[in-house]
């Protein structure tokens, strides 16, 4: 009886022991892949105040695995004001290795701000977030930053 | 060492390894990661079944309890390492993870010991009952 009983733990053990060796590789690989995605400011184009930003952002998949991009989130601010704003909630499928570029069309809502300040270059500060999601893991809010003076 | 000692440590290791890879497939840090997942209402009954198997390895009360004793610390130790692996490769979010890991090591500690010596004392009590041993 005791040596049955030890088959059987020592059988649970090697399942479960692999269950958990598998999921700790898992999850190192997908904390390290959402701390490497590549985000960068491709394009930021603004007419005039009352006309929306088209604000271009290329994604990279740092990983060999795909990469679902669920969704971004995007403040926009000039200086200090936070003066609008988008959301991009189309689903993007990114193969390893490759990268996309996501175009957000941003509203201005507060065009009297930006209105009074004339002709000067504005620095534009752009924060967000973007929620992706790696085959084995939940889907992560990453955040980003950046600025464009223009 | 006696075969006593001997399928004590055996058998304590063995459960500390099926314990925290059983928090791995039932609980919310891990089981998104994990090729094998089970309902959360799993993790008790199975640590009390892994209680069982202990106190059937162990024929001696002592002896069982200690080991369900050192079983706990073996998977307490995994299982918060395993959560607090990715901070030690990422280093924005290396405290995060450590304390988490902690955290979560010292809860299943306390679920392994309380739920695994449930299981030895069932063990232990069902064999008095049908004569095959003292609790």
């Amino acid at each position: 009886m005791p040596i049955a009983a030890l088959v059987l733990l020592g059988a649970l053990a090697v399942a479960f022991g692999l269950n958990l060796a598998t999921a700790t590789r898992r999850s190192v690989d997908a904390y390290t892949a959402y701390d490497r995605l590549e985000l960068s400011l491709e394009g930021f184009t603004f007419t005039a105040a009352n006309e929306p930003v088209i604000v271009a952002i290329r994604v990279g998949n740092p990983t060999d695995a795909p990469l679902v991009i669920e969704s971004l989130d995007l403040r926009l601010a000039a200086g200090v004001h936070t003066v609008g704003g988008g959301v991009l909630r189309e689903e993007h499928l990114l193969p390893g290795r490759e990268s996309t570029v996501l175009t957000i069309t941003a509203a201005i809502d507060d065009e009297t701000y930006i209105e009074q300040l004339g002709d000067v270059e504005i620095e534009w500060i752009l924060q967000g977030r973007i929620l992706i999601h790696l085959e084995h893991g939940e889907p992560t809010w990453i955040p980003f930053g950046t600025r464009y003076i223009g | 060492m006696s075969m006593k000692w001997l399928f004590a440590v055996a058998s304590a290791l063995l459960a500390g390894v099926a314990s925290a890879g059983l928090f791995a497939a039932t609980t919310n840090d891990l089981r998104p990661f994990a090729p094998l997942t089970m309902n959360a209402a799993w993790l008790l009954p199975g640590m009390i079944a892994i209680g069982i198997l202990l106190a059937t390895i162990n024929s001696d009360g002592i002896w069982a309890a200690g080991a369900m004793a050192a079983a706990a610390v073996v998977a307490a130790v995994l299982h918060g390492s395993a959560i607090a692996a990715p901070g030690f490769a990422v280093e924005p979010i290396r405290t995060t993870m450590i304390n988490n890991g902690t955290v979560q090591g010292l809860a299943a500690f306390l679920v392994v010991l309380i739920f695994g010596m449930i299981g030895v004392v069932a063990a232990l009590v069902a064999r008095s009952i049908i004569g095959h041993g003292d609790v």
